[in-house]
């Protein structure tokens, strides 16, 4: 039974999810139900939110969950995401706890910001100012480790991975100095934006012809 | 406070033990019966969090932090699963016992992580905290969070009566996750109700704060206070 995911793709979680996927070797459908339907939530997510995940053994919810299955289950095929040893694991643990618990929300914030027509610089300014305070810990992070674990690729880095593709596709001068500024976030935004699976994800037309800017296809 | 019986060396946990996010680490470690050694930081009084030898150690400031060894690391709930996994042949099998269990247990810890905390969060530091670091607690922001709370409990209540558990029929670090702060909630905004009016989360709910090494660790972080029946 092909892997089959649940949602839809201009989603980051859902990248994350597809991308995992892909760094396995594994490949997936992609499907859309009506997330509020009593069937999508009795059967795959009670909460009604996307993505959700299937496959022959099981029925999952909760992006990192599901992140966390995938790269147990096919362990050995693909890259490994989980960590060297225990410690790297733990490390990709704190730091997908981080995206969760202090990156996402500045992020999140400072894009509803720049997508705001017209501009409102009294929203834009105290988002980018938390955004930029955040950033500059995972600069000195990323000074210290190729990636956020430690030396491996894993599922921490693939967290982030669709996050920052958004942020720079509505990105503005302001923001694109978040980035550039810092140059061990700058190279390792670069470094894991270029692997091929994650090329592989975004050449889908769903995301390469979307206009994340205006929330429509281009 | 060290634990009396451990089966490896002591780690050390920066944190206070009426923090919420400490009290779900000391629950794991009393869990798979790890020592630990408490090293007191102040984030009231002294504000030990803010200053530089506390972010040398966890950069956004926040509480609690696990030295094992050689290594550290911070988050709560990244500090319960390497707990968890390390000890993984000892104490209370905090993942279950196979790879289909750990796949529920991630996603019921994730869970309690983006939809159950967010929701109960407000509501504990408006009706509870707030004044404790010289805050007005916002009524109307309490309010709409027990209401979102409520929700999500309307969800739990359909899980659970498939299951004694969140993730199956197994005590796991997923409904460990919920004690600190549903502790406050019920025990000191006196909020039970929201609870017991839901039967199998009643029962959840009195299952998972019964367990003897909760009563100690509250007893140990709560000196002296009095503590009501679980759900009143």
């Amino acid at each position: 039974m092909t892997i089959k995911i649940y949602g839809y793709i201009r989603s980051p979680y859902v990248m994350a999810v597809g991308l995992t996927v892909y760094e396995k070797d594994q490949d997936f459908e992609l499907l859309m139900m009506d997330m509020k339907s009593p069937e999508y939530r009795s059967n795959f997510n009670p909460f009604g939110m996307v993505p959700s995940y299937q496959d022959e053994d099981t029925t999952l919810f909760e992006s990192k969950a599901i992140m966390r299955y995938v790269a147990t289950k096919f362990a050995d095929q693909g890259t490994p995401l989980l960590g060297s040893t225990i410690v790297e694991q733990a490390l990709c643990n704190q730091w997908l706890e981080v995206h969760s618990h202090n990156l996402v929300s500045p992020l999140v914030e400072t894009a509803m910001a720049l997508i705001q027509n017209p501009p409102q610089p009294d929203v834009l300014k105290p988002a980018l100012e938390k955004l930029n305070s955040v950033l500059d810990i995972y600069d000195a992070r990323l000074s210290a480790s190729k990636y956020l674990a430690g030396d491996s690729y894993t599922l921490a880095d693939v967290t982030h991975t669709p996050f920052f593709h958004i942020l720079n596709a509505i990105t503005v001068d302001e923001t694109q100095k978040c980035i550039t500024s810092r140059p061990h976030l700058h190279a390792w935004i670069q470094d894991i934006s270029s692997r091929p699976a994650w090329k592989k994800l975004i050449a889908n037309p769903e995301i390469k012809d979307y206009n994340f800017r205006q929330g429509v296809k281009k | 406070m060290a634990t009396a019986s451990s089966h490896v060396p002591k780690v050390k946990l920066y944190g206070v033990p009426y923090s919420v996010c400490t009290s779900r680490v000391i629950m794991c470690l009393l869990e798979k019966q790890v020592g630990y050694d408490l090293q007191v930081v102040d984030i009231v009084k002294t504000q030990d969090h803010k200053k530089p030898e506390f972010l040398k150690l966890q950069p956004f400031g926040i509480i609690p932090v696990l030295q094992d060894k050689d290594f550290s690391v911070f988050e709560s709930r990244a500090i319960i699963r390497y707990i968890a996994r390390k000890h993984e042949g000892h104490g209370t099998p905090l993942y279950g016992t196979s790879e289909k269990d750990k796949a529920m247990v991630d996603q019921w810890l994730e869970v309690e992580a983006q939809n159950y905390n967010p929701a109960i969060a407000p509501a504990v530091w408006h009706l509870i905290h707030a004044p404790l670091f010289g805050q007005q607690g916002d009524p109307t922001v309490a309010k709409a969070s027990i209401e979102k709370l409520e929700k999500v409990l309307d969800v739990y209540e359909g899980v659970l009566s498939q299951s004694k558990y969140l993730a199956g029929d197994f005590f796991s670090l997923a409904d460990l996750s919920h004690l600190p702060f549903t502790q406050y909630l019920i025990n000191d905004a006196k909020r039970g109700d929201i609870f017991d009016k839901r039967p199998h989360v009643k029962e959840w709910w009195k299952s998972i704060s019964t367990r003897p090494t909760w009563i100690k660790h509250l007893s140990v972080a709560f000196p002296g206070k009095n503590f009501d029946s679980p759900g009143s």
